[in-house]
């Protein structure tokens, strides 16, 4: 917790300087590009913002560096996508042999009530399973003082128990959702590392429940502003409760600070009809990053590098639900 | 020329403040901890990321990729760059620049020339007619709360004996359900997944045999033979699919995208709406209808769009044409002029004239949702 931090130790952030007119070119040429390519550049365009926007990122003078390439997120689309065209070829294959060839159209009924009931929970399954491969993907290719990062464990389980816990949140009408949300994330956190050194997430109990509560009966009211300040306090509270060694995070954001740069953003938005979104992405990175603190003496850090190998395909299950551009 | 920069041996995360030494094969680094110095040839170096600003550039071994020296020094940079071959990279985007290109033809060509005519006509052909049937009770529920059905018990009986004919005459492997929705400024009729059609009161209205109608209705029954409307359905969700793809997600670019869309969709549209004339012909023909109620229909219908296009510039034509989601009536017409053939069996009236008048009537009696 922060009250255990103390005081006399070195707070660093991450500072963030990018350049608004290279990000600019690098978002128009990437536009450009995936439009003339129906797409497919896309892969390439998002590894080289990412590589642009992380390798701006400094922490004690030394750059973050950002190692994807194009070509590893685009076998991991072609992969998923194979496996999803193969699924669909199966079901519709058997569709096909149930309905013409066998006969039997209440066995294709029996498998439609069974695909309907599973559909939802697949999909947050797949959604969790992706989110997990593609922060792996993402930390294994991202260094500083030239140590990977990682994440193990397994993104199966992680699908899984995240499945399990949305349909809790969604039985216990929200009251369970703060709990949810910390258990996924300190199993996030526990499960990433520097080099060798674990990141770890512990806590006895927390105090969310109140102001989840309180927010989400206020979420309709308010059209779900109220949340926000759930949200900075979750986050606060697992950033107090992270450590790595013996340094230690705070997150200093208030909500305030927040509703002020949604609206800020939706309006730059609104006004330049999309096109300030450089001028937005920059905006919340740098405003993220300037209250991430870090506490404690980096220089002790001794890590050393990796065990587990940089991963060579990348994003599949995230790519085909939906993009986050870091 | 020795230099200072930062080192990273890779294995731990300890930063060597380091002499370099460049000579004519590799560059001496100096002040590794323990090491007194390790060598790296040119040909075992590339570069990471060029120096920007005032950013440094990043130089890494290939032999042990985790290596990374930078160099602030713009000119000390360049100069080792000049050393380290380039040849791989620039092959290495060359190759990636061929394979888009090549990607970005076979793409185009497939989605222009092939793609939207088969691949969801395949499809449509693979679904099960339970969940055609299903959609299409999805959408009748939607539009039956949105129009007054007419019920007319002896109306309905005729309609349906018309559409037995015509359906019998071509050669549907599944029964057609007809229903009549009250709404007489549309002069107009629709197909809809689960083989159903519905006509809106205004095309019995300004019809003035049955033959006009029966025109319009072989030509719905087109589209249910091919089963277009779900065709279509797949076609649109493919089209959406595909333009998630190409934006990833950035707004402005998914909206550019779905607009162009459209036109492949209206071009697409319109091959159906000749395809279901071509069936309809066949169908006149062979129930000894004859198209020449089929021809009144549109001709009726063009006097109503000339009238309608009248203020308009001639050269509006043209792009009504392009912008439509059906063919130009005036080609529609010539078209079922060129195709249709000598009925070769004689011309026969099927609705006795009580019947077209219990037709004529049908929206006399109706319910409401």
């Amino acid at each position: 917790m922060s009250s255990s931090v103390n005081d006399s130790l070195p707070i660093q952030k991450i500072q963030h300087d990018p350049q608004l007119g290279q990000l600019y070119k690098i978002c128009f040429v990437n536009i450009l590009f995936s439009i003339f390519t129906l797409g497919i550049h896309r892969f390439w365009g998002i590894t080289r913002l990412r590589k642009y926007l992380v390798r701006c990122s400094m922490l004690q003078n030394d750059r973050f560096e950002y190692t994807g390439k194009g070509i590893e997120l685009f076998r991991g689309f072609v992969k998923v996508m194979g496996v999803f065209m193969a699924l669909w070829g199966l079901y519709f294959g058997v569709g096909y042999l149930i309905q013409h060839v066998l006969n039997m159209p209440f066995l294709m009924k029996i498998i439609d009530v069974v695909l309907a009931i599973a559909y939802v929970p697949t999909l947050f399954f797949l959604i969790y399973t992706g989110a997990y491969g593609a922060l792996r993907y993402r930390l294994t290719k991202t260094r500083w003082r030239g140590i990977r990062f990682n994440l193990s464990g397994s993104a199966f389980s992680f699908g899984l128990f995240a499945m399990k816990r949305v349909f809790l949140n969604i039985i216990s009408l929200g009251i369970l959702i703060p709990t949810s949300a910390l258990k996924k994330e300190s199993l996030l956190i526990n499960n990433m590392s520097y080099g060798s050194l674990k990141f770890s997430m512990n806590y006895p109990t927390h105090h969310l429940n109140k102001v989840n509560i309180v927010t989400l009966l206020l979420a309709i009211p308010t059209l779900t502003f109220s949340r926000i300040w759930y949200h900075v306090a979750l986050r606060k509270f697992i950033y107090e409760n992270i450590q790595l060694q013996n340094i230690r995070f705070r997150f200093t954001m208030t909500p305030g600070c927040q509703i002020l740069l949604d609206i800020k953003a939706f309006l730059l938005l609104m006004i330049t009809v999309g096109l300030g979104y450089p001028i937005v992405l920059q905006m919340y990175i740098k405003t993220f990053l300037d209250n991430v603190e870090i506490i404690g003496d980096l220089d002790s850090l001794k890590a050393l590098q990796s065990q587990q190998p940089e991963l060579t395909t990348g994003e599949g299950l995230e790519g085909v639900f939906g993009e986050s551009l870091i | 020329m020795n230099k200072t920069a930062k080192f990273y041996d890779g294995k731990s995360s300890i930063s060597f403040s380091v002499q370099i030494n460049p000579d004519i094969h590799g560059i001496f680094v100096k002040g590794l901890g323990s090491k007194t110095s390790e060598y790296y040839q040119y040909s075992d170096l590339k570069i990471i990321e060029l120096p920007v600003n005032s950013l440094p550039g990043v130089i890494a071994s290939i032999a042990n990729s985790d290596v990374r020296l930078l160099i602030e020094d713009p000119s000390l940079f360049s100069m080792i760059q000049s050393k380290i071959k380039m040849k791989s990279s620039k092959f290495s985007s060359l190759w990636i620049s061929g394979m888009l290109l090549a990607m970005t033809t076979f793409i185009c060509l497939i989605l222009l020339y092939k793609l939207p005519y088969n691949y969801s006509h395949l499809i449509a052909e693979a679904i099960p007619q339970s969940w055609e049937d299903k959609f299409g009770e999805y959408g009748a529920k939607v539009l039956t709360t949105d129009y007054v059905t007419c019920t007319n018990d002896l109306g309905q009986k005729a309609l349906e004996k018309l559409v037995r004919d015509l359906v019998n005459a071509g050669e549907v492997p599944v029964p057609v359900t007809i229903k009549v929705f009250d709404d007489d400024s549309t002069n107009n009729a629709f197909a809809m997944s689960g083989n159903q059609i519905f006509v809106f009161s205004g095309l019995i209205k300004n019809s003035d045999d049955y033959d006009e109608l029966a025109g319009v209705l072989a030509h719905e029954i087109g589209h249910v033979l091919k089963r277009h409307p779900t065709e279509r359905m797949i076609h649109g969700l493919g089209l959406s699919f595909l333009i998630k793809m190409i934006s990833g997600g950035i707004g402005q670019l998914d909206s550019l995208l779905t607009t162009s869309s459209l036109f492949l969709t209206l071009h697409y549209s319109r091959a159906h709406e000749t395809e279901a004339d071509d069936v309809a012909i066949q169908i006149l023909t062979k129930t000894g209808i004859g198209t020449k109620g089929f021809l009144t229909f549109f001709d009726k219908l063009e006097a109503e769009q000339t009238e309608k296009l009248k203020k308009f510039h001639k050269a509006s034509k043209k792009l009504e044409g392009f912008l439509s989601t059906h063919p130009l009536t005036e080609d529609r017409i010539n078209h079922i002029k060129n195709q249709s053939v000598k009925p070769n069996v004689p011309r026969k009236r099927i609705l006795t004239k009580v019947e077209w008048a219990q037709i004529k009537a049908m929206c006399q009696t109706k319910i409401s949702s």
